[in-house]
């Protein structure tokens, strides 16, 4: 078994975390929010970024199938509806990675 | 084969149809006798021969090694419980959890003189049907990936055993059982609904719905 929804949730609760910790930085003044907005900058972010949309489809499309086949559907079909849930997630995450990466890591 | 906390290689010479129980008896008759591993009825009724073949837990006298894909086969004791010895395990934590789940029919008329008819086509009688099957042979406890890391998780079959009971409309002891079913460490919200109870059962039973439909009962009773 791999424990996908609840790793997510707990990369996307450390995010979450992270972002309210920036916003906060607006309350220093805005030398302060630059000065934190500008680590962000850092091709590494930027390669985190990607991560984090991964980490956001894979969390929103298990998070989806596990719902409806919480609510009784698609029992006898739950092989076909993860691969779709899969090949979705995948389009999505290539539709908006790969800018992300070419924009943010690659600079182009 | 995992024995005593290592593994032993046996070559054995096997007939197309023969099971992985023929293998550990030719094992056990012509290379080691002290070999000890479980079984009764040979038939798949009984459930007493569960194991690991290849990994994944299922009956030993229901699974073909021709069947598995590869000439090599990798036999171990079942997951999740204590191993006395060889390919014996202690089923003990899986009734543990099964006497929690209170399996016994407790009777709204004990003393009733007539027969109650569950008619095959009522709602009792068309759940039951696809669930009343379970021979506690524990495979799907050792499936479950919750009891990797929970040791309060009721597991699947005693689950399905307490929908069962619930279900019954003869049936008295249904607020406990929910209470048990209810709770936040070993009730039914720890599944994470992964399939895999439901994939390794040697019956066929959908332990997945099982644990959906009182997921689902408790969520309507307002016990989230």
């Amino acid at each position: 078994m791999i424990p996908l929804q609840r790793w997510t949730g707990i990369a996307l609760l450390i995010y979450l975390l992270l972002h309210i910790r920036t916003i906060h930085t607006l309350s220093e003044g805005p030398q302060a929010f630059d000065r934190a907005l500008a680590v962000f900058r850092h091709p590494l972010f930027k390669l985190g970024e990607v991560a984090l949309l991964a980490t956001v489809i894979a969390h929103a499309a298990n998070g989806l199938t596990l719902t409806l086949f919480d609510l009784g559907y698609g029992h006898r079909a739950r092989r076909r509806i993860r691969m779709v849930a899969a090949v979705a997630g995948g389009a999505l995450f290539l539709a908006g990675g790969v800018p992300l990466f070419l924009g943010g890591v690659m600079g182009r | 084969m995992q024995r005593g906390g290592g593994a032993v290689s046996y070559s054995v010479v096997l007939a197309p149809r023969m099971t992985v129980l023929d293998a550990l008896f030719i094992v056990q008759r012509t290379i080691d006798s002290t070999l000890a591993f479980r079984c009764a009825c040979r038939v798949g009724m009984c459930g007493t021969c569960a194991v690991r073949i290849n990994g994944r837990p299922g009956l030993a006298c229901r699974t073909r090694p021709s069947e598995l894909g590869r000439p090599a086969m990798d036999v171990a004791p079942l997951a999740h419980l204590p191993v006395i010895r060889d390919l014996v395990v202690s089923m003990e934590p899986f009734f543990a959890q099964w006497k929690r789940a209170r399996p016994r029919f407790r009777p709204k008329q004990p003393e009733a003189a007539a027969t109650a008819a569950i008619p095959p086509d009522s709602e009792f009688g068309l759940l039951a049907a696809g669930k009343r099957d379970c021979i506690t042979c524990g495979v799907c406890f050792a499936a479950c990936g919750v009891r990797t890391t929970s040791g309060e998780y009721l597991g699947p079959a005693a689950v399905n055993r307490a929908l069962l009971r619930i279900a019954d409309p003869r049936e008295s002891g249904g607020p406990e059982r929910l209470a048990v079913l209810n709770e936040e460490r070993g009730g039914v919200w720890r599944c994470h609904t992964t399939f895999d109870c439901t994939e390794m059962c040697p019956k066929g039973i959908d332990l997945t719905d099982s644990i959906a439909r009182l997921k689902r009962g408790l969520a309507a009773r307002g016990r989230l």
